[in-house]
This record gives C-alpha cells, structure tokens and sequence, in this order.
C-alpha cells in the first residue's frame, strides 16, 4: 500500500518474512523478518520490529532493529529507537532515550586524526627561560 | 534571590549550598574557613591552589608541580606535574598537553578543536565532546556529541545524543534502562 506521496507502508498489523527491496520511500510500522533494502529514505514506525540488515539512503528508526543499518546519508534515530546491530552512515543524529548496542562508524567530516593532545613531547619547543619561581595566580 | 552554589568543600568532602558568591565561607560541616574565588593561572606553576571556584590553567601556562583543587578546571596550558582535581568539570581545550593520569573530574567536556586520547577505561558522570575523544568510557549518566566532534573507543553508557555534523566511530552499549 502507498500514500500520496509515493510512500510505501508496511502497516502495524502486517508481519513479512523475506527481503524487502524497494526504489522509493518506504515506512514499516509492522514486522519483517528479513532485509530490507531501499534505494530511497525509510522511516521504522515506533512499533516496529525488524531482524535483519539495512540497505538504504536514508533512515529514521523509531522502533527495534536487530541488525546492521548501512545508510549512504543519515540515520536519524529517535528516542524510542532500540538498535542491537552495528552502523554506518555519512551523518548520524540520536535523541537521549536510545538503546544502542553495537558499533558505529560515522565520520561527517572523513578527515584523519590528528596527534592527542596528552603528555609532553620531546619534540615541543621548552617552557620560556624567565622562571617566575611559583607561578601567578590570577583573581578574578 | 541570589542564586545558590553547590559547594565541594576541599578538606572534608562535604557537599552543601550557599547563596551569593563571597571571598570565602566556612563549611557547613567542618568549619574550615574554604576559598570561594576563581583563579586564572598564566605562567609557570610549581605552587597548590585549592578552592571552591573555578580554575582556568591558561595556554601558555605550565603546571609544574603542586596540586590543583577547584569546582570546575579548563585545561588550556601545559600540565607537566603535579595534579588536577575538579570537583565538578574538567575541561580540555585545543591548546592543552596533558598526561591524563594527572587530571581527575567528574565530568568531562572536550573543547572545539581537542584532540585527546585516555589509556584505560575511564568513568565520568557526564561527558561532553566538541573536539576529538578516544578512550574507553563508562558514564553513568549522559554522553552528547556536538556538532564538530568525534567520539572514538568504546563507550558505556545510560544516554547517548549526538548532534547533526557529529562523528562516532566505536562500540558501544547505551541502555537507559541501566541507569534505573
């Protein structure tokens, strides 16, 4: 069934049991025991219960998945969202409220790292030579 | 009504609430007489400083020796010795070098531009990432990612945001439940 917009909705009341490959937008407010793979965005309604992997451009999950989530934008998840499963995605949003347990590889920027900040190195220039003999303590 | 302060009274440990903001008051519990003023450190240090205000180790400024004891410390310098202990907050800016086992605080903000590394499991009550943040983190209560950050590692914890524009690349185990 689609609305309107073209969107394709999996109602509360329907349990699939396979693959799920769709072009355009789809919503599931039901249950899938498969993969659900959709060249477009997706949106897991609050009730909904998937085991299986996703393919898509872009999620918001507001219910339980148990298993991966690969998005080529953004998952977006929301406060109800409960996700067991590890993730990937160019752009990442969570609310407080989350269950997540898994991985996460999210890099919006895919720059390099650069050197930690801790403990002194020898490679840095030495503390001026003018020995103030106990430091100043500025009151405010 | 003036507002009221939370008070970490640095001989005891006892944790109370005053109004307003005087030079010094006495705690609640002990009597010491405990230093309320926030301090600007901006050359070389080797002294201890100990108060209920907030500490700023500028950039530029070494911490050689001694201690640090304040409520909240922003970590903008050098720290080469000595120790840091905020009550409260500790925060790292882009400018600060660091041994992180010097540095202690109940919870944790990583400046925009911070590029930070902690051996070892650490725990805080709160953690807070503008910058860049790998370690391995238990935090009883929430974890947020600001837009600009990065959080690497591992990560335990009861509440987990992050912002549009924030990175996190770790494993992790966020459950709201756990913190019932």
């Amino acid at each position: 069934m689609a609305n309107e917009n073209g969107q394709t909705i999996i109602s509360a009341d329907v349990q699939i049991t396979g693959t799920i490959k769709s072009n355009g937008p789809i919503r599931i407010d039901g249950k899938l025991e498969g993969d659900l793979i959709c060249a477009a965005d997706a949106v897991i309604g609050r009730n909904a219960v998937i085991k299986g992997g996703l393919q898509v451009n872009s999620v918001v999950v507001e219910g339980m998945i148990q298993g991966n989530i690969s998005a080529k934008d953004k998952i977006d998840m929301k406060s109800t969202a409960k996700v067991h499963g590890d993730i990937a995605a160019k752009r990442l949003a969570v609310e407080d409220g989350v269950t997540f347990i898994g991985r996460s590889e999210v890099n919006p920027t895919g720059a390099v790292a650069g050197a930690p900040a801790q403990a002194p190195a020898a490679s840095q220039e030495p503390p001026a030579a003018d020995n103030k003999g106990g430091g100043m303590f500025g009151r405010r | 009504m003036p507002t009221k302060n939370e008070i970490h009274c640095y001989e005891c440990g006892y944790i109370f609430q005053s109004a307003g903001k005087p030079q010094t008051l006495r705690c609640h519990k002990c009597k010491n007489v405990l230093d309320q003023a926030d301090y600007t450190i901006d050359a070389e240090c080797t002294d201890s400083l100990r108060t209920t205000g907030n500490i700023k180790l500028a950039a530029g400024a070494v911490l050689k020796a001694g201690s640090l004891v304040g409520r909240d410390i922003v970590i903008a310098g050098r720290v080469e010795g000595g120790t840091v202990k905020a009550q409260r907050r500790i925060e790292i800016q882009a400018s600060a070098v660091f041994d992180q086992d010097l540095l202690s605080g109940q919870d944790l903000t990583i400046g925009p531009g911070a590029v930070c590394r902690f051996r070892g499991k650490r725990l805080f009550r709160s953690v807070e990432i503008a910058g860049e943040l790998d370690a391995h983190l238990a935090v009883s209560g929430s974890i947020a990612v600001k837009a600009g950050g990065h959080l690497k590692g591992r990560i335990e914890g009861a509440h987990l945001t992050v912002e549009e524009g924030g990175g996190l690349t770790a494993e992790l185990e966020i459950s709201p439940a756990s913190s019932k």
